[in-house]
Order: structure tokens, then C-alpha cells, then sequence
């Protein structure tokens, strides 16, 4: 089959509308060597990576493609599991019409492509390879990184009132004021010091950090190092990963004998090792992740196809660096030893989502602001997005709600979802999104509007809101458990006070809950009584895991579970019990902290130092970061509810109905782009050393960028709601002046 | 009123696309027809167990005899190929994988347990190793199905040279690290079951069956202190599946309905406790089973001590 050939099955079939651009055809038959492809939103990119991997994998005697692609030659990234799923779906429904029409070809074995998520791949294949130094470990999410840090890494174990005080004000920028402030009489509490570190040592690995330069540059920047090495030499003991040490072991995997053959083939005979790499969402990645993918297409031609939009680049707060996808071409030069003219460029303008006024508006949006113009900001040379989807009207597709106040506009945008649900302009609450900068439920956030929806009888759906402790079943059952291990609180702390919060909402809702339902409240005296009958110093014949279970059989907690999200959340409860107890406890490699045992000196109580570490350590991580509620991976929104969303959760996705808030946000510069000033002091590779603007000017393009992303996920109409003076106040998602919003929106 | 600034306006319905969920044979769809309560729970929403102990075996098992497959294919390092691993080296490999468990709270229940664990793998060793290591083609085998409404995936624990007539068609091997149940014993059924389903699966990738498949039973291997060790294969340790196409075809249909009924109670987001219990060993490790309605009094409540 050629190309021709494999897009006349494609376009034959039914209900499916292929049909490709002159630009999305030019994708699908770019011969070799690497890609730089520019998909700007809603422009089908999705729907271009999977054609041209059918084409890898179907297509010979072509003038493009000479022989088929052998499927475990071929390595695929996206940026979600769901994103990874969705692309072999879709490989798989073509598939089914490919062997249709050519049977011959239904030997090509699709289950041998590597797709995933960069981090499940590294995973898969340290596994699969038995990579000596993967083996038997555990990947540690970021709860369990967090514990792991606070528990075992020694400078928060311990206060150093001489080393210490230098070294976290060489990092003051890691701290709120409220967490804490040079010249303060005591040092940063432990759970903030495990912050800092855990960002600390993720950026060393995300940035390509040289730990000898810096350990050459002496001071603090050498204390960094040590501490950085024995937190390797910790997770080597413990046999334990975190997500970035996950990707540096990959790329030494790759230097290995094992790794060699992985990426040259040889082994098995007929196995020709990686020939194609293809990256999805590559705005996001960072200079590990570079590597890596530099590293897997190391063999020339250098077939690496980079798919991704810099304008949409959002993640710079978890490591991400826009600079790889704006140079890519110096990056192939750096590694591949091409030269940048060489660099096949791909622009794929045509948007297929949304109103032609919403591709106009999101074009001056993000070019109207000098800052988009400077060296650096955007990939060179990029054309504007030009309107191509069938949606078309005369209606205020750009648009703004104004309200007088912060209450008056909530209600104002929950009667605006109600009207056009009521009155079928939508066919479901779910085709109204609302997207904030932040979702939790507090004043300034989602709060209001998740009432006012509510008043109007509309149903939020919001997980990302941090309010995972807030809900009945999950406070109940901590109140409960709390009521059994320690019911006078005689352990908890009395810093930092929002533990003693918690601990107290949840024994307060367990005191509610108790006398309502007897079995509940007989169970816990009885627990209590037997305790205290039972001798001194005696262990639990349950674990903390299992009592929660115990409690979980009992009403109301029984009845709960009839409920999917209720169950949900409390099987989210036992994966961080599960995680708390598979900690291991220093100097004591026999001893699960799930383990139990009564007091010696303490009658009837349990000892009072697990307590305490129970308290610090798991009350202590959820009222420091708080926990999103649950949500459904499967599904974007449950029909029948509107949803909340941040910027971040929005990418990739769309809605009829787009709901812009935070209208007066203002740019900030943060600990990550101190961090990207300070790494790049000390880089691995110094050809990728990025020549980056000013702090604040890279707040501001960030910000740009997020609300780029958010205005871009509109089909038919985007509102950006506003209230009081703020759409005067030129703050940047207003656009480049006071007066952008009010000449380029109509007003509701 | 806002809105009716889009009353001339009508959405056009779409269908975003729904991602077809992927089942693994053993824990999915094996889990399932075992129980669908605590499939449900520990398999669907995500429920971590309370007990590690009971993963301890089987894991101990199947990692340390990878191990020995890979240090007589010469894929340990400093240790040359076609060399068996000796007792001592059974017990480093013990070592390096219990550490590892320990390490992530997971421990045998107790010192006998243990033991017994070292003491079937050396027996394995001893008693297959010679003859089996030689023909492995390949450990930890991958196979997946697509299927219309979900993907189905499986791993092969070995996949081996025919022992007795052609070398090239292959035997697949699956470890168990539990005695072997009795003949009409549904647990056994349910492993002959999934040998069917991998046959199928490896000839949709390679076009032809397995010659046979062969259900291992380690814990049959062990001989209480004091009595002689085993020197021969007892009968009892290896089951034998020789494929039927009515065989295969009935495992088949037994798994799309299987399969169904798991993606239905995925629609419904409900999973009702089985009509007739599973049996005591599934439910004696079950964390759910104190409000089962499946076994409703047989669990009484229990208290931390």
C-alpha cells in the first residue's frame, strides 16, 4: 500500500470525514530526519499523528516510505495514559478498514508500538529489560516522595542550627512568607523543608543539572549536592524511584550494553532497534525529557517528529521548558549535529474547533503583547491560526459577562448556564465549562460559583477542588479511626495548627455521625474497652489498614459505598494508608508502619510516638497540600453537571460553551523560574543553555500562554466574566492594553 | 438575560470519544469471574489491600525463578550462559528480592512461610532446570486483543521450546505458587480456562497455537523437614492443557461474556456480591468481607485486638 492508497481507505470510510489539509498532508509525508511539527489548537493533530503512524506501519514502495516500519521500532509519547489510549483507539478503529481492504497486512502486529506517557514507557522498559538498576523498585508517587523525604533525608530530620540557617536562605525563594522568611528565629518547619527539597531535587534531574560543577561551586550550592547524593543513595537502599530519578535512570539504561541494543537492534536478530520517535504535547517537555528522546533518535536519519504548540506551554511550574519546542531546531544541532536550516518545519494553522471570531480573537490575543515578539518567546516565523470548522453564525462568539460584584457575577454566569440549558441551546449542562486559574472552593476561587449553580439547581462537577477532606465519608472515617487510636487527642500537636483543624473537623463529624448510628458508636467503645482490658505493650492484631476496613463494613460507611464517588474517595483513603504504612521507619527494616501496639506506659493506648509521627506525617502532608477529590479518568464531565476546571486540566480538551474567570490575574514570578536562573549556572550539556528573558517577563508570557489555552477550548462562544472595575485594570487576561478586551468582545 | 444573546444558536450534539478500557486476563477478567464484589473494589475503584503478605509468595516465586531463567541465558551480569544457578545463588536471588519487598512493607508472614519459599525454588530448580532452561525462547510474554468495546492483555510467564515433538512450536508455561487444586475444582478450571484464552491470543500473533500449555504447581515441590528431598517431578505439580478447538472456542465465548459483564457493571458503577460465595481461601483475604452479602454471618465483625 501507498500513501495514496492508505488515504483512499481512509477517506472511504463512513461517517469518518478523512480528509486531509495540504499541511496535515505534508506531515503525514515528510520523508525523514526530524519533524518540527506547530499544531496550533483544534487543529487535528491527534488525527495527523495517527495517520502518520498508520503510514509508518502500512506504507511501502511509496516515494516516501520504501518498506513497512516494524511496530516495536516505533516509540510514541503523549502527555496523559487517557491521551496515549485515545491514539491506539484510533489506530485500531483504521486498522480494522486497512486489513479490510488489505488483508495481507493484518500480520503487522500494532500491540508491539510503544505508546504511553514518557514516564510509563521508561517504566515499562526498565521492567521489561530488567534494567539492574530498576529492579524491585518502587515508583513513589508524590505523596509517598514527600514521606519518603521527610522521614529519611537527614537536614529535615534534623535541625542544623549552624549549617542550616545559610543554606535555606540561599533558598528563601522556596518559601511563602507565611512558611517562612530569613532573619526568623526558628527554621522552616519539616513539612516545608520537604517541599523545598522535593523541588529541589526533581529540578536537578528535570534541568540537567551538573552535580560535580556544582558541587565545584562550593557554599550552599555544595551542601545542595551532598544532600542531593544522599537522597540517591536513600532510594537505592530503600529500592524506591520518584518520577524524575525514573527518567535518569532510563537515559542510563539507554548507555547501558542492554539499552544499546534497545535503541541499535541485533538482538533478537530481526529486531532493527528504535527507527521512529514521535512526541506529542512537546511544549511541555524539559531538558531530561530532550535527552531522552535525543538519545532514542540517535541513529540517523534521525527520524524524531515533535508535535506541539508553543503558545499552549503551561507547565513551566513542574519543570517544563517552552525553550525546548522554540529551539528545537538548535537542539538537533546540539545532539544530532544538524544543522538548523535543515529542520523540516510543519505549521498546522487550519483550526476545525472553534467560530471564526473565536480564532481571530485568540490570533490578536497572543500577538498583541510585545513580549510574544521577543527572541525566544515563540517558534520563529509562525503563521496565524486560520478558521476552517463548520461552525458559523452570528452570535457574540467573543464575549464578556460583567457583574457588579464577585456574588452578582456568579449568579449573573450560573442564569447565563441555566438559560441555555433550559432553554436547549446546549443538549447538556456539560457543554459549559468554567475555567479558573484555580478550582478549590474558597472565596476567591470556585466558591462562588459553585454555589450559585447550585441555587439555580445546576450541579457542579469539580475534583480538582483540594476538598478531598471536606466530604462526610472521608472525614467520618478519619474521625472514627481517630476515635478509636487516640479519642482525647492526647498526641496531637499543638503546631502547626491546621492539623489540630483537621483532626478536630473530623472528630466533630464522627461526634455527629456516632449517635445516629449505633453500631458505629458500640464498635468504637468496644475497640476502646478492649484495649484498655488488654495487657500493656501488646500488640494490635489488626494493622491501620486493616481497622479502617473494619470501620468501612459499618453504617453509615456501608450504605455510602452505594454511592460510586463515595466509594471512590474512601478507596483513595486506603492507597494513602497503603502508602503511609509501606514507609520504611528508619534504623528499623523489620517494622511496617501500618504495625500496632499498645502503650507500656500509657494503659489502654496506643504508643504515643506512632501518634505523633501519624499525626506530623499523614495529618500533616494532606493539610499542607490538600487533596483534589476524585475524578473519573474515563470521562471528561458526567453528563448532567457543569464543570469546573483549571487552565491545566482544560489542555487538550474543548467545549461548546467556554467560561473564562480570574479576569484580574496578574503575573508572578515563582520559585520555578528563580530555579531555571540558578540551574542553568551548572549545565550538563552547555549548548542547551536558553538565553531566557527576565523573570518577570517570563511570568508574563506564562500567563499569556494559559489564557491562550483557555480562550482556545471554545467551539461556539467564550465569555470572559469579569466584575467591578477589573477589565480596566490592563492585567494581561484582558489582553495587551485597557481597552483590548472592550474592542475585541460584545458585552452580554 | 445573557443567554439569550444564543437563542437563534444550537449546539450540535457530539460524542466525545470513549476510551476502551484495557483488561489484563489474570487480574481483570480472572478477578472478576472469581469475584465480582471484590473485583469491583480492589480491581475497578482502586481499593489498596490491607495485607501485603499474601502477594509475598507468588511474587517471590515468580521473580527469583525469572532470575534463574535469565542467569542461564547469560543475562546476569558475570555469570556466563548455559550455567545453572546453584543453591547458593538461589538463595541471593531469595535475598535480593525479599529485600526489595521489605523494603515496600511487603514480608512473609512468617519464618516457615519463608523457608518453604527457598526450598520449592531450589527443588524447581533442581528437579526442571536442566530440562527446561535450555528451552525457554522467552520470559514474561507479552499478548494482547483488541477487541471491539475494550483490549484484553496477558503475560505468558514462559514461553518454551516444545519438549517432545516439533522444536517449533511452542509450550507456554504459567507458575502457580499454590498446591494443585482438585480436579473439578473450579480454581482449576479457571486456570485451564486461561491457558485457552493465552492459545488463542498467541495464534492471533503468530498464527498458530502452542502445542500445549503447562500449568506449573511449585508448592508441590516441598518436602516437609527431616523427609528427603524430591529428586523427580511429582505428578501432582504439573497440570497439562492440550488445546481442542471446542476447547479454545468455549474459553473464548466464556471471556467476551465475562468481559460484558465486566463492562457492565462499569456502566452501572455497581458490583454486586456473586449469587452462590466464592470459595473460603478467596474470601479469607477478602478486606470487604465483613459486610459481604455473599457471606453474610460468616465473618462476624472483628476488633483491633
Amino acid at each position: 500500500m501507498n500513501i495514496p492508497e492508505l488515504l483512499n481507505v481512509l477517506a472511504a470510510i463512513p461517517g469518518r470525514n478523512v480528509q486531509l489539509t495540504p499541511q496535515q498532508e505534508a506531515v503525514i509525508r515528510h520523508p525523514d530526519g526530524p519533524a518540527w511539527v506547530l499544531a496550533g489548537p483544534g487543529s487535528g493533530k491527534t488525527e495527523v499523528l495517527t495517520i502518520l503512524l498508520l503510514r509508518l506501519l502500512y506504507v511501502e514502495n511509496d516515494p516516501v516510505q520504501a518498506a513497512m516500519m516494524p511496530p516495536e521500532s516505533i516509540f510514541i509519547t503523549t502527555f496523559t495514559e487517557k491521551a496515549a489510549k485515545n491514539l491506539e483507539d484510533r489506530l485500531s478503529f483504521y486498522r480494522l478498514h486497512i486489513i479490510q481492504a488489505y488483508p495481507q497486512l493484518a500480520d503487522v502486529d500494532i500491540s508491539k508500538l510503544r505508546i504511553g506517557t514518557l514516564h510509563g514507557l521508561c517504566n515499562d522498559l526498565l521492567q521489561e529489560y530488567r534494567a539492574p538498576n530498576y529492579q524491585n523498585v518502587r515508583l513513589m508517587d508524590e505523596f509517598e516522595q514527600a514521606l519518603f523525604v521527610y522521614q529519611n533525608l537527614s537536614i529535615v530530620a534534623n535541625d542544623d542550627q549552624v549549617r542550616d540557617p545559610g543554606f535555606w536562605t540561599h533558598f528563601q525563594y522556596l518559601f511563602t512568607p507565611r512558611e517562612w522568611q530569613p532573619g526568623r528565629n526558628h527554621l522552616p518547619n519539616k513539612w516545608s523543608k520537604t517541599v523545598a527539597m522535593v523541588q529541589l531535587f526533581n529540578r536537578i534531574v528535570d534541568d540537567r543539572v551538573d552535580v560535580r560543577a556544582m558541587r565545584q561551586a562550593a557554599g550552599q550550592w555544595q551542601r545542595l549536592a551532598d544532600l542531593y547524593e544522599e537522597y540517591i543513595d536513600l532510594l537505592a537502599r530503600h529500592f524506591r524511584c520518584d518520577f524524575s530519578q525514573l527518567q535518569l535512570r532510563f537515559l542510563d539504561f539507554l548507555g547501558s550494553p542492554l539499552g544499546v541494543n534497545y535503541l541499535q537492534g541485533g538482538d533478537p536478530p530481526d529486531y532493527q532497534g528504535i527507527r521512529h520517535v514521535l512526541v506529542d504535547e512537546y511544549q511541555d517537555t524539559n531538558l531530561v525529557q530532550e535527552t531522552i528522546y535525543m538519545t532514542l533518535a540517535g541513529a540517523a536519519p534521525h527520524n524524531l517528529v515533535v508535535v506541539g504548540d508553543d503558545d499552549q506551554a503551561m507547565y513551566r511550574f513542574r519543570g517544563g521548558s517552552v525553550e525546548c519546542m522554540v529551539s528545537f531546531d538548535q537542539a538537533c544541532q546540539a545532539y544530532l549535529g544538524i544543522m538548523p536550516g535543515v529542520i523540516q518545519t510543519y505549521p498546522m494553522a487550519t483550526n476545525f474547533r472553534s467560530h471564526p471570531d473565536i480564532v481571530q480573537f485568540c490570533n490578536d490575543f497572543v500577538t498583541g503583547f510585545p513580549q510574544m515578539a521577543q527572541p525566544g518567546a515563540r517558534v520563529p516565523n509562525k503563521p496565524n491560526l486560520v478558521a476552517g470548522g463548520g461552525i458559523n453564525g452570528n452570535w457574540p462568539a467573543v464575549a464578556t459577562l460583567h457583574g457588579r460584584t464577585a456574588d452578582d457575577l456568579a449568579q449573573r454566569f450560573a442564569g447565563c448556564v441555566r438559560g441555555l440549558v433550559d432553554n436547549n441551546i446546549v443538549n447538556d449542562p456539560s457543554e459549559c465549562c468554567l475555567l479558573l486559574r484555580s478550582t478549590r472552593e474558597t472565596s476567591n476561587n470556585a466558591l462562588k460559583y459553585v454555589e450559585a449553580l447550585r441555587n439555580v439547581g445546576l450541579i457542579p462537577y469539580n475534583p480538582r477542588n483540594r476538598a478531598f477532606f471536606e466530604q462526610e465519608e472521608t472525614l467520618g472515617i478519619l474521625g472514627a479511626l481517630i476515635a478509636i487510636l487516640d479519642p482525647n487527642h492526647a498526641r496531637l500537636p499543638p503546631r502547626p495548627q491546621e492539623i489540630g483543624a483537621l483532626v478536630n473537623s473530623a472528630t466533630q463529624e464522627f461526634n455527629r455521625l456516632a449517635p445516629l448510628h449505633q453500631d458505629l458508636q458500640n464498635y468504637v467503645r468496644t475497640a476502646r474497652n478492649r484495649f484498655a482490658a488488654a495487657q500493656p505493650g501488646a500488640f494490635l492484631d489488626a494493622n491501620l489498614q486493616e481497622i479502617f476496613f473494619y470501620l468501612m463494613a459499618l453504617p453509615p460507611f456501608d450504605q455510602w459505598q452505594q454511592d460510586p464517588e463515595r466509594r471512590i474517595r474512601m478507596a483513595k483513603f486506603t492507597n494513602l494508608l497503603e502508602s503511609y504504612a509501606s514507609m520504611p521507619v528508619p534504623k528499623h527494616p523489620n517494622v511496617s508502619r501500618g504495625t500496632l501496639r499498645l502503650s507500656r506506659h500509657d494503659p489502654g493506648e496506643i504508643i504515643g510516638a506512632w501518634l505523633q509521627q501519624f499525626y506530623y506525617q499523614f495529618v500533616g502532608y494532606i493539610t499542607r497540600r490538600g487533596l483534589d477529590d476524585v475524578e473519573d479518568d474515563e470521562v471528561i464531565c458526567p453528563l448532567g453537571r457543569v464543570p469546573i476546571m483549571t487552565m491545566h486540566q482544560s489542555k487538550g480538551l474543548e467545549f461548546p460553551f467556554v467560561f473564562v474567570g480570574h479576569a484580574n490575574s496578574a503575573a508572578n514570578t515563582g520559585s520555578a523560574h528563580e530555579l531555571e536562573d540558578a540551574f542553568a549556572a551548572f549545565p550538563i550539556n552547555p549548548a542547551r543553555v536558553f538565553a531566557r528573558p527576565a523573570q518577570t517577563v517570563r511570568a508574563e508570557l506564562d500567563l499569556i500562554r494559559q489564557y491562550f489555552v483557555a480562550y482556545s477550548r471554545a467551539k461556539y462562544a467564550v465569555v470572559l466574566l469579569h466584575h467591578g472595575t477589573q477589565m480596566s485594570q490592563g492585567r494581561i487576561p484582558c489582553g495587551a492594553t485597557r481597552t483590548w478586551m472592550r474592542n475585541h468582545s460584545l458585552p452580554l | 438575560m445573557p443567554w439569550q444573546n444564543y437563542q437563534n444558536l444550537q449546539v450540535r450534539p457530539t460524542h466525545p470519544p470513549i476510551v476502551r478500557p484495557r483488561f489484563s486476563l489474570t487480574s481483570d477478567i480472572v478477578g472478576f469471574r472469581r469475584c465480582r464484589r471484590q473485583y469491583g473494589y480492589f480491581g475497578n475503584d482502586g481499593f489498596s489491600p490491607a495485607h501485603t503478605v499474601q502477594i509475598f509468595y507468588g511474587t517471590v516465586i515468580h521473580q527469583v525463578l525469572d532470575r534463574c531463567h535469565r542467569h542461564y541465558s547469560g543475562l546476569i551480569s558475570g555469570i556466563p550462559p548455559r550455567t545453572m544457578p546453584t543453591d547458593q545463588e538461589i538463595d541471593t536471588y531469595f535475598g535480593e528480592v525479599e529485600r526489595a519487598m521489605t523494603a515496600h512493607g511487603v514480608r512473609a508472614i512468617n519464618q516457615a512461610v519463608r523457608q518453604r519459599a527457598i526450598d520449592v525454588l531450589k527443588a524447581f530448580n533442581r528437579i526442571e532446570g536442566l530440562q527446561l532452561y535450555p528451552r525457554v525462547v522467552d520470559t514474561e510474554y507479552r499478548l494482547e486483543a483488541d477487541r471491539q468495546q475494550y483490549v484484553m492483555r496477558g503475560v505468558v510467564d514462559v514461553l518454551a521450546d516444545n519438549a517432545v515433538a516439533d522444536p517449533g512450536q511452542r509450550e507456554i508455561w504459567d507458575y502457580k505458587g499454590t498446591n494443585r487444586p482438585g480436579g473439578a475444582d473450579p480454581v482449576l478450571q479457571d486456570y485451564i480456562w486461561q491457558m485457552c484464552v493465552y492459545a488463542e491470543l498467541y495464534r492471533s500473533k503468530t498464527g498458530s497455537y502452542p502445542a500445549r500449555a503447562i500449568l506449573y504447581f511449585v508448592n508441590e515441590l516441598y518436602t516437609p523437614p527431616g523427609q528427603p528431598l524430591l529428586q523427580n517431578r511429582p505428578p501432582r505439580a504439573v497440570y497439562q492443557v492440550d488445546f481442542t478447538p471446542q476447547l479454545i472456542q468455549q474459553a473464548m465465548q466464556n471471556f467476551d461474556q465475562t468481559a460484558n459483564d465486566i463492562l457492565q457493571c462499569k456502566t452501572q458503577q455497581a458490583w454486586p456480591a456473586p449469587a452462590t460465595s466464592p470459595d473460603d481461601a478467596t474470601c479469607d483475604i477478602c478486606d470487604i468481607r465483613w459486610n459481604c452479602p455473599a457471606r453474610q454471618g460468616h465473618y462476624p465483625p472483628r476488633y483491633p485486638i
